[in-house]
């Protein structure tokens, strides 16, 4: 199976391993996604997938499937 | 509603309660701010709560708003640092202009780091230290100077030391050393301090005047810190010792000046003078030091110094 970007990129931004994460993984079950890295996620996806996200936005995102299904809607493909 | 582990200590949990009822989703946060946290540094922090309760009074509420509001404030400035790997502000003109000449705005920031210092673990760790390892070690009857006393809650500590011969405040704000002034008649402390409006930047009046000063949360706000360490060094008596806290990576609508590494901090206080006995490295809550230098994550730098 190959590995997923996303999935990828929230294991390396919050220097974790990404079999701790899954699409339901969220603020409440990852401790270290807190405020401050919720930021640096922010800039790491703009960056990486060329797109602008509010801050209001991301915070509100609670789940990774909730963070992909909004990288879909700003027009990211195969994410 | 109330964490177990804060029950002996009332005046923290009246505030802790407060924030939660302010900020529901904080909720979290403040668990892992006190989860493993030592009961005596907790029976400490509840003599600095009730210091808190007794200057916020019946406005606690308000005040829990007004942490929200700048902790959500400096979440903005979290994403611009994050985005652009500097902080928004550099110049001192830009802050005054955006910042220190708001005085609404100032009103709620100074409310909200007022709870921080509860709430932050680094900033309470901070305080801490003062309290049980800075002052201490002074000696008796010393002359102590704080440049930028805002809440007054440092002040207040060095001033009602029985061992405290005389406590003095500077700040370059006369509504900033007026407000100082009136916290430390609500805290009851019954030494007289000596308030004044002074520019740390400017030579001291006085040199060599004080056995020891602090400069806290103060460094980070300056276009040339060094500047100001020049000051204090020409300030303190041979021998005196200075508490030094400022932040690295750590990003606030008023901070201008950036340090990413401790070691910076460290070079500037010996570059002014300065033989530093002691670096105290205080994460912010949830991490450790390492963990905040692999995420660039706010780190408060505290140094032990001495004039030689």
């Amino acid at each position: 199976m190959m590995p997923d970007q996303l999935i990828t990129l929230f294991a390396d931004v919050l220097h974790i391993d990404e079999a701790r994460l899954d699409e339901d993984s969220s603020p409440d079950s990852i401790e270290e996604w807190d405020s401050v890295a919720a930021m640096t996620l922010m800039a790491a996806f703009e960056h990486t997938f060329s797109i602008r996200l509010t801050t209001r936005d991301f915070l509100t995102m609670r789940s990774i499937a909730s963070v992909r299904e909004v990288l879909r809607k700003k027009g990211v493909a195969d994410v | 509603m109330n964490d177990p582990g804060l029950a002996s200590f009332p005046s923290l949990t009246r505030i802790v309660d407060a924030q939660k009822q302010a900020w529901p989703d904080h909720a979290k946060y403040l668990r892992n701010r006190f989860a493993g946290e030592d009961p005596a540094a907790l029976d400490r922090a509840d003599d600095v709560a009730q210091l808190v309760l007794t200057l916020a009074g019946d406005a606690l509420p308000r005040y829990c708003d007004d942490y929200r509001w700048m902790c959500e404030n400096f979440i903005e400035e979290e994403a611009f640092f994050r985005r652009h790997n500097r902080y928004r502000r550099t110049r001192f003109d830009e802050v005054e202009r955006d910042v220190y000449s708001n005085q609404a705005y100032m009103a709620r920031y100074v409310n909200g780091i007022l709870l921080s210092q509860l709430l932050w673990r680094n900033h309470a760790a901070a305080l801490d230290l003062f309290r049980t390892r800075f002052l201490p070690a002074l000696p008796e009857g010393y002359s102590h100077l704080e440049v930028g006393p805002g809440h007054g809650l440092f002040l207040a500590q060095a001033a009602a030391d029985p061992r405290c011969g005389a406590a003095a405040g500077w700040d370059v704000s006369a509504a900033s050393i007026a407000a100082t002034g009136t916290a430390l008649r609500t805290f009851g402390i019954p030494r007289p301090v000596t308030l004044a409006v002074q520019d740390v930047l400017s030579a001291p009046a006085r040199p060599e005047a004080f056995d020891s000063a602090i400069i806290s949360e103060v460094l980070e706000h300056l276009e040339d810190p060094a500047a100001a360490l020049r000051t204090l060094f020409a300030s303190l008596k041979p021998g005196g010792r200075i508490f030094i806290n400022a932040p690295v990576n750590s990003p606030a609508p008023d901070h201008i000046f950036l340090w990413r590494e401790p070691a910076e901090i460290d070079r500037l206080v010996e570059e002014a003078g300065f033989a530093i006995d002691d670096v105290h490295l205080l994460p912010m809550t949830g991490y450790t030091v390492a963990r905040a230098m692999t995420m660039a994550a706010s780190l408060s730098c505290v140094v032990f110094a001495r004039r030689p």
